[in-house]
């Protein structure tokens, strides 16, 4: 049907789009707090980052929601193995982000359902998410599917040396 | 005398007459005082019993006392007329000035009520404690998007209605107005297509009260000094957690997703009501050559509208309505807000709505008998307005169970018109008897 959604892993096709996507999430991180403003490269970093995935070495997935011809979602995570802990692969979703008119229609959902299916196949059993720590929605969003806080990173930015 | 120094000219006497008048309004008795023994039962001890009365019964306090006419107007100065945030002590003067006209076009006691506070917050704090001596509020000159969240809040919890006039107040003329534009063109509510340039606080809450009136969302196109509001518009999410209002109007309006620069919206558009920068440039006459034939125009910035009327009409519209008194078509607030008061506090309503503020509009635009181009709206010379528009608002909030004291329009009609009027009396007899002093060597107004 041409205006329902599908969800489907990210191709070489989407890259632009699906920059637009990640810049926007980027800008949406440095509203909640300054340590997250966007550099001047971020449309060069998000697409190079996007053609990692592609044609990485397996350590990147990144799936995307379309409605018609538009995307309208992205998740992307990356692949990781533990030290010292059990289970040793953990994957940990890094970008996650839906169009505003996208949001309550199921189409996150969506994502975060084809990313377990995936996770299941690869017998991948954590599954963690990292955002800014002052983004309640995420926060809620993640507590609500059922996550917990499980690491913090602390952060300063270092003042000039005195004289 | 042109429009600079007829400006000049009131700024002087405003200046001159506050430093004469030390202030424009004041508490006068209301109850005979034969002598002094007459304080035993307008104070203590016989205040005494009234005070146990209404201890037992809060309510009683709307009948015992003058909280049924009594309004607070509260601003925290953060956004006063064009001069921004001047804090609350500045804001005085603007706010006597509204009691003035609370008091003198719907006899209702406005105290002016400028408070210290920073956040939304204290404000929603202070005047949720003020609430047991009021009727109602009206709020005023805060900046946005603070305005909305603490309307919204105070309209959830206060069992008084609140009003923020800098929205309500001109949404409700606007709609009027666009009521009776519509009918002077021969257009219908349900296919109009209106932009609304300027998405601050009275385009907001024109947008919702379009909507209740029966406008479609999707018909309707909000833009601002960023283009056309919609769902894909880089600054959505930045919307979304700083003014969350015009974030769901993105969603809401604007069906086709039209985007860019707001000139494209008013392709095809039948009105646009712009509440947006001074001009007279804003609105280029290109843009309005570019809406359907017999346009309606809206320019409500003062104290220059966004196009000069004249050139609006050149370029095709067919009704033009400014904020000014000069021109024709005069969109002002001061045509709503002192009715609707009368009217919510004859009813001693306990809230106020869009549905209530659309009973209201189609009051006032009814009340102009035959509608032309350069008739949409009454003027403020017009005084069975103010009743009539209580009865109407009176009569609503009977039907929408918000009010505490049912009548019929007719009664409230009647009991409207006769408090306006005795107050009137009241106040000529006191500049008559010179208790209210004449201003000094006469001020002269055009007429």
């Amino acid at each position: 049907m041409k205006n329902s959604v599908i969800v489907r892993e990210l191709e070489e096709k989407d890259i632009n789009l699906a920059a637009e996507l990640l810049i926007r999430l980027k800008k949406l991180n440095g509203e909640f707090d300054s340590i997250f403003n966007v550099s001047d490269e971020v449309e060069d970093d998000a697409k190079k980052h996007l053609r990692n995935v592609i044609s990485g070495d397996g350590d990147h997935v990144a799936f995307v929601a379309e409605k018609g011809a538009k995307l309208i979602g992205i998740l992307t995570m990356i692949l990781l193995r533990r030290q010292y802990y059990l289970p040793e692969r953990e994957a940990r979703i890094v970008d996650f982000y839906i169009m505003p008119e996208a949001r309550r229609s199921g189409a996150g959902k969506m994502l975060i359902d084809r990313t377990y299916k995936y996770l299941r196949s690869e017998k991948i059993k954590l599954i963690t998410a990292e955002f800014p720590s002052l983004n309640p929605i995420a926060l809620s969003f993640y507590k609500r599917l059922g996550y917990r806080e499980i690491v913090g990173i602390y952060g300063k930015i270092i003042d000039d040396e005195q004289a | 005398m042109d429009d600079n120094s007829r400006t000049e000219g009131f700024n002087r006497d405003a200046l001159r007459y506050s430093e004469y008048y030390k202030g424009k309004v004041q508490v006068i008795p209301k109850v005979p005082v034969r002598h002094l023994q007459d304080f035993s039962i307008w104070y203590t001890p016989g205040i005494a019993a009234v005070s146990k009365k209404i201890a037992e019964n809060a309510e009683l306090s709307f009948d015992l006392t003058g909280r049924w006419n009594s309004i607070a107007i509260i601003t925290d100065g953060s956004r006063v007329l064009g001069l921004g945030n001047i804090g609350p002590e500045a804001a005085m003067p603007v706010m006597e000035g509204k009691s003035l006209i609370f008091n003198f076009l719907g006899a209702v006691n406005a105290m002016p009520l400028p408070i210290r506070t920073k956040t939304r917050d204290e404000f929603i704090t202070v005047a949720r404690a003020l609430e047991p001596s009021f009727g109602g509020f009206n709020l005023e000159d805060i900046e946005s998007p603070k305005c909305f969240a603490v309307l919204e809040a105070l309209q959830k919890v206060l069992s008084i209605p609140a009003w923020h006039d800098d929205q309500l107040g001109t949404a409700c003329i606007t709609l009027a107005g666009i009521i009776n534009s519509l009918r002077v063109v021969g257009k219908k509510i349900e296919d109009a297509r209106i932009v609304l340039l300027g998405s601050g606080a009275a385009n907001i809450a024109t947008a919702h009260l379009l909507f209740t009136a029966g406008f479609k969302e999707g018909n309707i196109i909000l833009a601002d000094s960023k283009g056309i509001l919609e769902p894909e518009r880089e600054d959505m999410d930045s919307l979304m957690l700083n003014n969350p209002w015009k974030y769901q109007l993105a969603m809401r309006t604007n069906s086709d997703r039209l985007k860019g620069p707001s000139e494209l919206a008013f392709r095809g558009a039948d009105a646009v009501i712009s509440a947006s920068k001074p001009g007279p440039d804003t609105i280029k006459s290109d843009w309005i050559r570019s809406m359907n034939p017999d346009s309606i125009v809206f320019a409500l910035a003062n104290p220059v509208p966004e196009i000069w009327p004249e050139v609006a009409r050149k370029a095709g519209a067919k009704i033009v309505a400014t904020g000014r008194g000069d021109f024709p078509n005069q969109v002002n607030n001061s045509l709503v807000f002192p009715g609707v008061f009368r009217g919510v506090l004859d009813a001693r309503a306990k809230g106020v709505n869009f549905e209530i503020m659309v009973a209201a509009s189609y009051e006032i635009a009814n009340f102009v008998k035959d509608p032309s181009e350069d008739k949409i709206v009454p003027n403020m010379e017009e005084w069975e307005l103010y009743p009539t528009v209580a009865s109407a608002v009176a009569a609503k909030t009977v039907d929408m169970n918000l009010a505490r004291k049912i009548n019929s329009k007719e009664g409230f009609f009647k009991n409207a018109k006769e408090m306006i009027e005795t107050n009137r009396k009241l106040y000529m007899k006191l500049m008559d008897e010179k208790l209210i002093k004449e201003l000094p060597g006469g001020m002269e107004i055009e007429k």
